[in-house]
Formats: structure tokens, C-alpha cells, sequence
């Protein structure tokens, strides 16, 4: 059994003495996968940016957790909606480059997990007129959802969380009821989403 | 080692680390690694020490703390097993949580697999980059300008 453990990139401190050994990026690829895909996805892509090893694995990810939550609902907050597209870009750039076929969870957070306190306190109650939800059209949505379904197969988990402003937005790929692999899924959604799934 | 007991329960195995370290453990401590539990198979005689090749006994005697809690089928209810999980992890230092998690990986003990890299993606999130590199010595080999188009490229995940 190889069990070879890569060459050791160590940085010699000279202040006290110590040899500084890089503790994540001489793990076997096959650990530093499991570890970066514990992390939500964001993190998971600022971490691969610190070196060359740790970039290579970033396609290789075997859990992609998409969420928009630092941005506000509401205009007058400083996280504004308007950064919503480089969300979007974010998601379609991560999506590009993941490479993978063992993809076993795929999350994807877009609202507020606590919606309804941000919306109602911040946007309501203040009497901001501007609060509004990520405008997300049905074919982005669509592309999305659809990419874990892409894979040969070992998605365990599919975790949606999806608000949308026109009722005909949200639909989702049938592909998603065919997969009878799939053990957990967790769907979050609005009224109008929800009635306007069922009506077809 | 004279024991010809074929209680399973009462049988023990010796576990021999790369630097000649020998451990008498339960055999049932021992199974919680499929490892060795497919070595066991394998051997005519469970006399002889098993040795665990890449695990050094500083590292071997801990995966042994863990196994003998999780092979104990006493009455610690799984929160108190969690809570356990949670103190035997924060104990340990980087270089031995390095360490670790290659010998649960060897070993494929599956808990302590989980346990580990999750203590370790924990000590990323949270963090800036900067502050990852700091943590885990990582040694940045970007020029400066592929980091800047790597930032570029997305924006996203490089703000707070």
C-alpha cells in the first residue's frame, strides 16, 4: 500500500530556532479533499487561493455550499442587495471550475435563513421601502440545481433554500424526484413558489 | 503472551507502532480500525505483535485512548460521547492532529476520521486567508500577480 506522504514544504524561522512545517498542505490530497469540503464554499475557495497544492484540489471538492446571506435584504444596510451579482458570479465560476463526479452534497442558501426577522425588522419596520429579494431568474435557478444532478451519481444531500420574487421562477428540474439515491433533501420555499410547483 | 482463551471478548492483540512500540489492547478496542481487523483476518497466529507501519507510538497510544472509549459499550449516553469526542481533540496540538488524522486514515478508523478533519476545518473557518496561513504555515508560492487575478477573478470570496 503507498501511503507516501508528499515532500515536505517546511520555512526555517530563524527568531526562535523552530522548524515551521505547513500542518494542511502536506496532507495526502485525498485528506485536504476531505477537510476543504467541510468547509461552505466561500471559505473553501478563499483557503484554495493560498497556494499552488491547495489550488489544484479546489475542483475536486466532494461538497459545494452556496449561501447569500451576508448580503441584506434590505437597501439601507451596508451589505446591499446590489452585490448580489458577484454572488451569481461566484456560484457560475465555482460550478465552471468544479471538476469532480463524487459531489455527495450540494446546498444552496438563496435567502435568509432568518428572512423573515431581517425583512419585517430591518425593511419594514425602519419603513425602507427597498428592501427586495435576489432577483433570480428561472434559467440561472435552473442551471444551478441541475449541475449536482449532472453527476454520475453520489449525491446524498440536496439542501435548497430559495426565495424568488415572481412566482415562475422557481421551478425545479425533475431530475431532482428520479433520484432515488438521494437521502436527505431539504427544500425551504415561499407560498407562491410552492403553489405554483404543484399546479403543473 | 500465553492466552488461549476463544472468548472473543477477552482476547487481546499487540500492536506493534513504526518505532517498535508495543500496546496489549482488548481485540475488540483493536477492530474499531477495519485495518487491522482485515490484518487479523488474515493472520494465523494473533500472538505475534501486529505492526502498524506509518504510526509512531506517541501517536498510536492516542488512536488506542480513542478506540478503547468508542469500543466500550458502557452507559455514556452520545452527547456525553460527543462532549468525550470534543475534549480529546481540543487537547491535542497541530503537529499531533497532523499526525492523527494520517493514522485514522491508515487505520481507517472512521470516527476518529471524521473527528479529526472536522477539528481541523473548524481551525479554518472563521479565519481570514491570511490568518490560515499564519496558523498552518503555508507557504505562499503565487507570484504577486497570479494572487492578485485569483482575488479578481472572485471577488466573492475574498470579502468579509
Amino acid at each position: 500500500m503507498d501511503r507516501s506522504l508528499k515532500p515536505c514544504t517546511t520555512v526555517w524561522n530563524v527568531n526562535n530556532h523552530k522548524l515551521l512545517v505547513d500542518r494542511l498542505t502536506n496532507l495526502p490530497d485525498e485528506l485536504l479533499i476531505r477537510v476543504i469540503s467541510l468547509l461552505p464554499t466561500k471559505d473553501a475557495t478563499a483557503t484554495c487561493a493560498l497556494s499552488k497544492s491547495l489550488k489544484r484540489i479546489f475542483p475536486l471538492l466532494t461538497s459545494l455550499d452556496f449561501d447569500v446571506s451576508p448580503i441584506s435584504l434590505c437597501l439601507k444596510q451596508p451589505y446591499a442587495i446590489k452585490r448580489f451579482p458577484t454572488f451569481v458570479t461566484f456560484v457560475n465560476t465555482v460550478l465552471q471550475a468544479h471538476k469532480s463526479q463524487h459531489l455527495t452534497k450540494f446546498r444552496l442558501q438563496v435567502s435568509g435563513g432568518d428572512f423573515d426577522t431581517v425583512y419585517f425588522n430591518c425593511c419594514i419596520g425602519s419603513g425602507c421601502s427597498q428592501g427586495s429579494l435576489p432577483h433570480l431568474k428561472s434559467p440561472q435557478l435552473n442551471t444551478w440545481i441541475s449541475y449536482p444532478l449532472t453527476l454520475c451519481g453520489g449525491l446524498r444531500e440536496l439542501d435548497l433554500c430559495i426565495l424568488v420574487r415572481e412566482p415562475g421562477d422557481g421551478q425545479l428540474p425533475p431530475a431532482i424526484f428520479t433520484r432515488s439515491q438521494l437521502c436527505i433533501v431539504l427544500l425551504d420555499y415561499d407560498e407562491s413558489w410552492f403553489k405554483n410547483l404543484f399546479s403543473k | 503472551m500465553a492466552s488461549t482463551s476463544t472468548s472473543t471478548l477477552s482476547r487481546k492483540l499487540i500492536l506493534k507502532s513504526s518505532d517498535g512500540e508495543k500496546f496489549e489492547v482488548d481485540e475488540n478496542v483493536a477492530m474499531q480500525s477495519q485495518t487491522i481487523k482485515h490484518m487479523i483476518e488474515d493472520l494465523d497466529d494473533i500472538n505475534s505483535p501486529i505492526p502498524v507501519s506509518i504510526v509512531t507510538g506517541t501517536i498510536l497510544s492516542k488512536v488506542i485512548e480513542y478506540c478503547k472509549k468508542h469500543a466500550t459499550e458502557d452507559s455514556d449516553s452520545d452527547e456525553q460521547l460527543k462532549q468525550w469526542d470534543k475534549e480529546y481533540a481540543n487537547n491535542m496540538d497541530l503537529n499531533t492532529l497532523y499526525y492523527l488524522l494520517l493514522a485514522a486514515n491508515y487505520m481507517e478508523i472512521k470516527g476518529l476520521l471524521e473527528l479529526i478533519t472536522q477539528c481541523v476545518a473548524d481551525m479554518i473557518k472563521g479565519k481570514s486567508p491570511e490568518e490560515i496561513r499564519a496558523h498552518f504555515n503555508i507557504k505562499n508560492d503565487f507570484t504577486p500577480q497570479e494572487e492578485a487575478n485569483i482575488r479578481n477573478e472572485n471577488p466573492w470570496a475574498f470579502e468579509n
